[in-house]
């Protein structure tokens, strides 16, 4: 087999763990929205913190992210 | 439209009419774009988590990178392309700080021009992390947050223009080269096309690479952010704001609760490491992504399509400098007023 093979795979399962990410992501988002809703005063202090938050959650994906380039262009 | 005055009327359509010309103009350079591609294919860019020296010697057909000058201890240092690049992002920034001097000069304020845009800026940037700064410390958490807002700005954008990643310098290669057009003596065109057997090929180094994609920029970023957010809390709390990491005085009076201090302190220093690494990692991860995507899409959708992922770079860009900013100014507070404060 191929040795490439092994390289395409590995950077699919690096990907996975985007799904932990999408699930943060997608829980930050709903919370904001559920305090958004209950009180609108709070938009812009919510969304500040909102905006936070997902960076946060989303920097564990970059991570993956980064690991996948190494192994394609690395 | 009828309830108008008629001198505003004819200065609408005048500006309809200006605004025409441009879209035309865009029409037009679409086009040519779009024929110009279909009998000529341009070099596709090269995609390497490395940098291209731009100072090298050709040997036995292969490219070898000449060191720009050697440190004592560190060794030798290259002439990047993402160090030019970032030249050229500091000539730009300089550009503009001269020309808000100039204007502002005077001491009067200008709602015109370049004075206008960057106060605006300035001014949702700072309406938007007011509420987590607190007042006493504005002064000097908002310089560093704007100045890093700014710098990472121009790098991200400027990464978008056209010439960055294929123009540069054409130089010959034994093998997995490219055929070359010569225009004049000193102007190639490579083009996509591989070189066959027995042909002349040749390889581009680039003169430009966006300077957000390199790795050593974002880390050198991030460890002088960090370093400054560490300054900012020794101004804030003296040196007793190093009893974060290792707290001697609990340790000393209750050695039981002590020795969780220690594992407190321990956890607060990774959570320090794991900063660099958080800042300098999301800003050259999202990046670097955008330039696999752009380049990737060009295999998958020849053309319209790539100018709208090149808008979408723009704002993730956009975005990108103001979570890297704001992160800093959140942290540079939340080292400011730490519950040490009040022992």
């Amino acid at each position: 087999m191929d040795p490439l093979v092994g390289k395409y795979i590995g950077t699919g399962l690096v990907m996975l763990s985007t799904i932990g990410a999408g699930i943060a992501i997608g829980k930050i988002g709903s919370s904001a929205l559920d305090g958004i809703s209950r009180n609108p005063d709070t938009y812009g202090n919510l969304m500040t913190t909102m905006i936070l938050a997902i960076a946060f959650a989303e920097s564990l994906a970059i991570y993956s992210l980064v690991v996948a380039f190494l192994i394609l262009f690395g | 439209m009828t309830t108008k005055s008629e001198n505003q009327t004819v200065s609408s359509t005048k500006k309809q009419n200006n605004s025409k010309i441009w879209l035309f103009m865009l029409l037009i350079l679409i086009v040519l774009n779009v024929l110009v591609v279909r009998w000529y294919k341009p070099v596709e860019p090269e995609i390497n988590i490395a940098t291209e020296s731009i100072l090298f010697h050709t040997e036995n057909g292969e490219i070898k990178s000449d060191p720009w000058f050697t440190l004592p201890l560190v060794g030798p240092v290259y002439l990047t392309n993402t160090t030019t690049a970032m030249a050229l992002v500091l000539i730009t920034l300089l550009i503009i700080a001269a020309a808000v001097r100039r204007q502002t000069k005077d001491g009067q304020l200008r709602a015109t021009g370049i004075v206008m845009a960057i106060e605006s800026i300035f001014t949702a940037l700072i309406s938007m992390v007011d509420s987590a700064v607190e007042e006493k410390w504005r002064d000097r958490i908002y310089p560093f947050f704007l100045t890093i807002f700014l710098y990472i700005l121009i790098a991200n954008l400027t990464k978008l223009l056209p010439f960055y990643e294929t123009f540069g310098f054409a130089h010959p290669v034994a093998s997995e080269g490219f055929l070359a057009d010569k225009w004049t003596s000193f102007l190639y065109a490579i083009r996509s096309t591989p070189a066959a057997e027995g042909e002349q090929g040749y390889r581009l180094v680039s003169l430009f690479r966006g300077a957000t994609t390199d790795l050593n920029f974002t880390l050198a970023l991030a460890l002088v952010t960090v370093v400054m957010i560490q300054v900012m809390g020794v101004q804030a709390h003296g040196i007793g704001y190093f009893n974060k990491f290792i707290n001697i005085r609990a340790m000393r009076e209750n050695p039981k609760s002590g020795l969780i201090q220690v594992f407190v302190g321990i956890l607060e220093l990774i959570g320090e490491i794991a900063k660099i690494a958080s800042f300098g990692f999301r800003l050259f991860g999202n990046m670097f992504a955008g330039m696999v995507l752009l380049s990737f899409l060009g295999y998958m959708v020849p053309w319209l399509v790539n100018a709208f992922i090149m808008l979408y770079e723009a704002f993730v860009g956009i975005l990108q400098a103001f979570i890297f900013a704001m992160l800093a100014a959140v942290f540079m507070s939340m080292a400011v007023r730490s519950e040490h404060s009040s022992s």
